[in-house]
């Protein structure tokens, strides 16, 4: 079992002459033998530090001074060297890239039974068995972990922590960055360990479908103090209550706290499973036609295309083609979303669309630019293009600077530039921070800088992959927020997500791609209602959609949010 | 997306990737002895020559070999032209021109700073690109060296081709957000090298950082490895033909030491 006593958690200050930040305030928990507790909150809560600091890691191995007690599998995790534990204890970080050093797959995970001076012929059966409980058994031990999949890699990094047989397992964001079909899979997983082994869990968690699936208890952490404490069922219809809370919540409570304002309805599901059961004891009468979705503002089919592929095949290796003959147009001012499994080749997809890879075959013109005829800079003026991971698109000393870097190449100076820079700082919510340097910015806050640095140049299209993953409640509104408003003044957005729900509300027209070719292209609604092209891409649609399709109403989810499939779901009730 | 960071190790087949890593370490430590203890141009070459015809022989592509003197190329070029120039030394200048004086010995000097650091430096990359860095920290492990250090030197070269791979795509997303590398010419690239190197020094930090972190989580820290009792999945052990090299190696240099003295 885990015992955490009155855990304080201090920072040192970035900048000189700066004050200490309290990480963690005042926590107190207890994770009873074979249970799991998942710590949820918004970004920059504490979660992460409470992680290391359980396992013994921070602020031995980090910075930072901590004061109070943490106790897990009866030792004191803070007494011991880092790592002295690791056989009681495993602990599997958020980024598998740290994680995974080893040439493959069958060292990776001997490893540390090698530290733990096991005989050979002992490492060969605890990696066999490994492997198995986390469902990679079918992987060559030979394979480099790197040429494994997002969702391989994490699965990987599972098995060597369990390979040393810990009693307790902590996890920082399981889910983090994995496409529906992958995050099923490491639910499966771990809901399987807890079953058979009788592991105790801890996760740092984000996604409330997996804390619904697994957790027993949910500890909500906002500012580094414990705001709420109880089951999942107690915790989330409480949440979802309160507008505007930045800890996410599953879109069925969501669901169930609008129907729930009708006086005599007490829904308390957690899932699209759940809603239909509860929902369906309830008669619905006739259903009012659904309103017919908004037309989108029709885009002029004359104007020049903002994004034009034309037959476009790319390869790394001859051998494995990863984008097989894509034709596509995109108006100005269309909202696009592209979606797709890992590995369909979505962030290759990407890349053509500034230039940084070219076609083996076929055309890229991205407005009027023919990218294989252009340098990669000259195509940034009208490409904003985020990547998938900030870490790689950040190199300024400051926030700021960082900035400013995008704008001043595009000619800015002096007062336009100041004005451009306040104004992405602002949007972004970064003006507390903007002389901090961002290496030793959160996760998160990176993630918003990357995306202010390509706000402040106002580019006419923006290209961005996954921009809300790893972000809070409030920092996705943000982020939708201002594409919002850069689509209402006629930006063209192209925005790559496995997050249907954000497609739905967001975009006016979706692709899904599938092993290098579109193999859906039309209103959201409409590729949601198409079955072949869901099992094809793996794709989970929107709850609105499940929630719906299980009651036998399509029609209940015309607008597909959650809140508004309750508001139809309740027009019809008898 | 890219692939495997590449490292120093590069997959093959022949005998020279069976050796027992320790026999390699030898003969790159005798090497370098001898390459540091010999002033005889004759021998430096024959170092030099040795250690190309081992990495051929022993199944390395010619391609390989081919980009490894593409990347040493400019410091033995620095070396063979700026020696002469620095430290002319006494004798008949060949050359005088201004204050540059060319001589013989000063020419020769060169040569043999530029044989001994190349023949140093291919015998290095004996090991260290036929064994894969888990074998080469073993071997580390096994002549006595801490853990931590065998660990660091085996991390050290499996990275160094992420952190080539890190510069290129900081420069790739500078670009990305409008830097125009084309127009500006040779001193604009050259002063954006500065702020693209601090990235990537910083990005080393953080993965630094960040492994120190998964090492500790896997288990470094465990009293059984603190102890060095740590085993090995795969170990490495010398056979037969790994002594017969062994004394071969050492019989070939104690011979050359021999006959041709230092």
């Amino acid at each position: 079992m885990i015992r955490v006593e009155s855990l304080r958690y201090r920072y040192p200050p970035l900048t000189p002459g700066g004050e200490w930040t309290t990480a963690l305030d005042n926590v107190s928990f207890v994770v009873p033998r074979g249970t799991c507790l998942a710590v949820t909150g918004p970004n920059n809560a504490g979660k992460s530090t409470l992680m290391l600091a359980v396992a013994g890691l921070a602020p031995r191995l980090t910075s930072g001074h901590l004061e109070g007690q943490i106790v897990v599998a009866g030792h004191d995790a803070q007494a011991a060297p880092p790592g002295a534990l690791a056989d009681a204890i495993g602990l599997v970080l958020q980024d598998p890239s740290g994680q995974l050093f080893n040439p493959s797959v069958e060292e990776e995970v001997a490893w540390g039974l090698e530290n733990l001076g096991l005989p050979p012929a002992e490492m060969r059966e605890r990696i066999a068995w490994a492997l198995d409980a986390v469902g990679l058994a079918d992987v060559p031990l030979t394979q480099p972990p790197q040429s494994l999949s997002g969702g391989q890699q994490k699965r990987l990094a599972l098995a060597a922590a369990l390979a040393l047989r810990p009693q307790i397992l902590v996890l920082d964001e399981p889910s983090g960055g994995l496409a529906p079909a992958a995050r099923a899979e490491m639910v499966e997983v771990l809901a399987d360990l807890r079953a058979r082994s009788g592991l105790t869990l801890l996760l740092a968690e984000s996604d409330p479908s997996v804390i619904a699936a697994l957790a027993d208890e949910v500890l909500v952490l906002d500012g580094g103090r414990v705001t709420a404490h109880g089951s999942p069922r107690e915790i989330y219809p409480a949440l979802s209550r309160q507008p505007g809370s930045p800890v996410p919540v599953p879109p069925a409570s969501r669901f169930a706290a609008t129907a729930n304002e009708r006086p005599g309805l007490d829904l308390t599901c957690l899932t699209a499973a759940e809603a239909v059961e509860q929902a369906g004891r309830y008669p619905l009468g006739e259903c009012p036609s659904a309103p017919s979705p908004a037309p989108a503002t029709p885009a002029d089919p004359a104007a020049p295309p903002a994004i034009q592929l034309e037959g476009v095949a790319f390869a790394y290796d001859p051998a494995r083609p990863v984008l097989r003959g894509i034709d596509l147009t995109v108006r100005p001012g269309e909202f696009v979303a592209l979606t797709g499994d890992n590995g369909a080749g979505k962030t290759t997809f990407a890349r053509h669309l500034i230039g940084l890879l070219t076609p083996t075959r076929g055309t890229v013109t991205i407005a009027g630019l023919r990218t294989s005829q252009h340098r990669i800079g000259e195509i940034a003026r009208v490409v904003g293009f985020a990547y998938q991971n900030p870490e790689l698109q950040i190199f300024s000393p400051t926030v700021r600077e960082e900035v400013a870097f995008g704008p001043r190449n595009l000619g800015l100076r002096g007062a336009a530039l100041d004005e451009a820079v306040e104004a992405a700082l602002c949007r972004f919510g970064l003006e507390a921070i903007a002389e901090h340097p961002p290496a030793a910015l959160s996760f998160s806050d990176r993630r918003m800088v990357a995306l202010a640095s390509i706000a402040a140049m106002r580019t006419p299209i923006l290209v961005l992959d996954e921009p809300t993953v790893g972000l809070d409640a409030v920092g996705q509104a943000r982020v939708l927020a201002w594409l919002a408003e850069r689509h209402r003044e006629g930006a063209t957005v192209l925005l790559i997500t496995h997050d249907m729900e954000l497609a739905a509300r967001s975009a006016q027209r979706l692709l899904v791609l599938d092993a290098g070719r579109i193999i859906a292209d039309g209103p959201p609604g409409e590729v949601f209602t198409r079955p072949d092209v869901l099992r094809t891409a793996a794709l989970e649609p929107p709850f609105a959609v499940r929630f719906a399709t299980g009651l036998g109403r399509p029609a209940l989810a015309a607008d597909l949010t959650p809140e508004g499939a309750a508001r139809a779901w309740l027009e019809c009730l008898l | 997306m890219t692939a495997a960071a590449p490292g120093f190790y590069t997959p093959g087949e022949g005998w020279l990737y069976r050796l027992d890593p320790r026999v390699k370490l030898w003969f790159a430590l005798l090497t370098i002895v001898l390459a540091v203890l010999t002033a005889r141009l004759g021998v430096l070459g024959g170092l030099l020559v040795a250690a190309q015809v081992v990495l051929l022989l022993g199944g390395l592509p010619l391609r390989r070999l081919l980009r490894m003197w593409l990347s040493l190329a400019p410091l033995v070029l620095v070396i063979l032209v700026l020696q002469p120039l620095i430290a002319p030394g006494e004798g008949r200048a060949l050359l005088v021109a201004g204050p540059v004086r060319l001589t013989t010995t000063g020419l020769l000097t060169g040569l043999r700073y530029g044989l001994r650091i190349s023949a140093a430096a291919f015998a290095v990359l004996v090991p260290v690109v036929t064994t894969p860095p888990n074998r080469l920290v073993r071997a580390f492990q096994k002549i006595g060296l801490p853990m931590a250090w065998a660990m660091t030197v085996g991390l050290a070269l499996r990275y160094l081709g992420t952190i080539g791979e890190l510069y290129t795509t900081i420069s790739e997303a500078q670009q990305a957000r409008g830097l125009d590398l084309s127009r500006g010419g040779l001193v604009k690239r050259a002063r954006n090298a500065v702020p693209t190197l601090v990235a990537v020094i910083v990005a080393t930090l953080r993965l630094g950082d960040s492994l120190a972190l998964g090492l500790a989580a896997r288990g470094f820290g465990l009293p059984t490895a603190r102890r060095g009792q740590r085993t090995a999945l795969h170990d490495i052990a010398l056979r037969p033909a790994d002594w017969l090299a062994l004394a071969a190696i050492t019989a070939a240099f104690a011979g050359v030491l021999l006959v041709w003295g230092v």
